[in-house]
């Protein structure tokens, strides 16, 4: 009986250290979706596809230079600001007078463009990045982590504590908090609304990326992940609180350790489904998430 | 269907003679065809269908639900355990399936509805309860996994098995006409306009004694029960269940994006947006074979989200909702009375 107690303890420590690194990831890509929803107001679902092609540049830069996959970032960061700049300028923006639900499509409909142009350039075929800087893993008594996701969770955290540290301490971030809050009072006091949806925007693309290279460097690439992680960040950001970065942190956090424990139990292939059954409840009695300010 | 008010059918006729000259036409030209170009026919038949039995939620009572993949899949997932079953006839899965769907139908919309979940909130809620299905199905034993089920052929009609796949053409041509039918009185009925009104000004409709919750339950509850009508008749006809098709997103996609291309809340709209969209994706992936590229359907898939994107932008009423605004701004520039009912 107390072997028993002991695995299952054993067990649970495994899920919840696991989690929290894949939190962390979680956590990021929901900011990147949540910052698009709070500043520019783009219910963001081609988010899944930018993390898509985030990976594919990853695996393609890892495959050519065999150097370790987060180098491409250098490249990966300016890269997908522009994409996600010039996307909401030339595209997005034309979306935003059409009623709430048309725009909800037009967003599915770039990320079926994006997730299959990735098909068509790159075909079904699963790529896998396997950077021997990243091999090997840390056993701290029963729990076994990969050097690749603390690294992952790892540049995940800095990546966060960052995007804080400027929405809190800069003249941008406090710009973007005027946009978010009352978008007609920033116009009125001078700021330049077009400009800043379209960085947050840009912004967005960055978490994207970043989470992108990180995600590529854990699991294979297939293009059938855009929408998985699209669905993820929609609802990480549910449960945690639409445009709240604490809620996408907390419940970045909550889901990757629910998936996690799952997991570690043997569970996997229905963690999602109960991540989802989760997220439904919390739709229905508290619709503006965990840590939940506006609606 | 509710009581309609008076004077609601002045184009009825007019209705029931488009209707014949479509009917004749399809009916005539049909057997004609070779079996791909009937292929197509069928499913153009099929998704215009499936597009107006969305419309009914998604178009007039103006709730975007993403999860009817839902509906679909207990047609086409009932048709296939019912198969499992030996003497009896497959047809026995519509009833069942119908039950089975107005009843699950119904639970969703007491809960969504009863919790008020709108806009985004809706289109998630919906999404993520279809996903769990399709999530359950492929880690589910009796429901085949991720490989789906078989449907074998049966013994005759009363099991949708046929020398030829024709009277499918047939059976998708009478489901087509019959939704047709109901959604133009459904239109102009107490029922129709509650589900305008409350769509337009959910607000206003509530002061006017809408009883909104219920409206929408049973807007919900009769797009569902439609939708999985024709899960059945898929089924029949394909003899294959597969949780990546049955039940996805795609599925949904095909019958939103064929009413937003007709016109959302017009009756004849999804029934022309859903053919074209059959018809858009049919010639993607035939022009595609010709060229020789490897992935077409991957270059195809790509197009059609594109063209998604385009058609709401430039679009964003539908192509029949365009025409039907053009004549009644007409009408009213000529200071004639525009017409009720057609918006």
């Amino acid at each position: 009986m107390t072997a028993e107690v002991e695995m299952i303890f054993s067990l649970l420590l495994v899920g919840l250290a696991s989690g929290v690194f894949t939190g962390l990831l979680l956590a990021l890509i929901s900011t990147g979706f949540n910052m698009s929803l709070g500043v520019s107001r783009v219910v963001n679902f081609q988010h899944g596809g930018m993390i898509l092609w985030a990976m594919y540049a990853s695996f393609f830069f890892w495959n050519a230079t065999h150097l370790n996959p987060y180098v491409v970032l250098l490249i990966a960061v300016p890269a997908s600001f522009a994409v996600g700049y010039a996307l909401y300028r030339l595209l997005i923006v034309r979306s935003l007078k059409t009623p709430e639900d048309s725009q909800i499509l037009f967003s599915i409909g770039l990320l079926i463009a994006f997730q299959y142009s990735a098909q068509f350039f790159f075909s079904t075929d699963a790529h896998s990045v396997s950077s021997d800087s990243l091999h090997g893993s840390l056993v701290l008594g029963p729990v076994v982590l990969q050097y690749g996701q603390i690294v992952a969770g790892a540049i995940a955290l800095v990546v966060l504590l960052a995007l804080h540290v400027m929405l809190a301490r800069s003249d941008l971030g406090r710009f973007l908090h005027a946009c978010a809050q009352n978008p007609v009072g920033a116009r009125v006091s001078g700021l330049n609304v077009e400009h800043l949806s379209a960085t947050a925007m840009g912004l967005a693309a960055v978490c994207a990326a970043i989470s992108g290279v990180a995600l590529s460097t854990l699991a294979p690439v297939i293009p059938e992940r855009a929408f998985e992680y699209a669905i993820l960040a929609v609802v990480v950001s549910v449960f945690g609180g639409m445009g709240s970065m604490t809620g996408s942190i907390v419940g970045g956090l909550v889901v990757g350790i629910i998936v996690s424990t799952c997991q570690a139990f043997g569970y996997g292939a229905v963690a999602q489904a109960i991540v989802y059954a989760l997220v439904f409840v919390i739709f229905l009695v508290r619709p503006t998430g965990l840590m939940g300010g506006r609606a | 269907m509710s009581t309609a008010i008076p004077s609601p059918s002045r184009s009825a006729p007019r209705l029931y003679i488009a209707l014949a000259i479509v009917i004749l036409a399809i009916g005539c030209v049909g057997p004609l065809l070779n079996p791909y170009y009937q292929r197509v026919l069928m499913m153009g038949l099929l998704f215009g269908y499936l597009a107006a039995s969305w419309n009914i939620i998604g178009g007039y009572a103006g709730q975007m639900s993403l999860g009817h993949a839902l509906f679909f899949g207990v047609g086409s997932y009932t048709v296939a355990l019912v198969a499992k079953v030996p003497q009896v006839p497959l047809i026995l899965a519509l009833p069942i399936a119908l039950v089975a769907a107005a009843l699950i139908a119904w639970c969703v919309a007491a809960i969504c509805f009863r919790y008020a979940l709108k806009g985004i909130y809706f289109a998630v809620g919906t999404l993520l309860l279809a996903e769990i299905a399709r999530i359950v199905a492929m880690n589910s034993e009796t429901l085949g996994r991720s490989q789906g089920l078989q449907v074998p052929p049966g013994n005759g009609a009363l099991s949708l098995t046929f020398a030829t796949d024709l009277p499918f053409l047939y059976i998708f041509l009478v489901m087509a006409a019959a939704l047709l039918v109901y959604t133009h009185y459904m239109s102009r009925s107490r029922f129709g306009y509650a589900m305008v009104a409350l769509r337009e000004q959910e607000d206003a409709a509530q002061a006017l004694a809408v009883d909104v919750t219920q409206v929408k339950r049973r807007a919900f509850v009769i797009s569902g029960t439609l939708t999985a009508a024709a899960g059945v008749m898929y089924a029949g006809l394909v003899r294959f269940v597969d949780p990546g098709y049955d039940l996805s997103l795609g599925v949904v996609l095909m019958m939103v994006m064929g009413a937003v291309l007709g016109g959302r809340g017009t009756v004849w709209g999804p029934f022309v947006g859903g053919f074209i969209v059959v018809l858009v994706q049919e010639a993607l992936v035939m022009i595609g074979s010709m060229v020789g590229t490897t992935s077409v359907s991957a270059l195809a898939q790509m197009i059609y989200g594109l063209f998604f994107v385009v058609i709401l932008l430039a679009f964003p009423r539908g192509i029949v909702g365009e025409i039907l605004a053009r004549r009644a701004d007409r009408r009213a520039s000529l200071g004639a009375q525009p017409r009720g009912g057609a918006k």
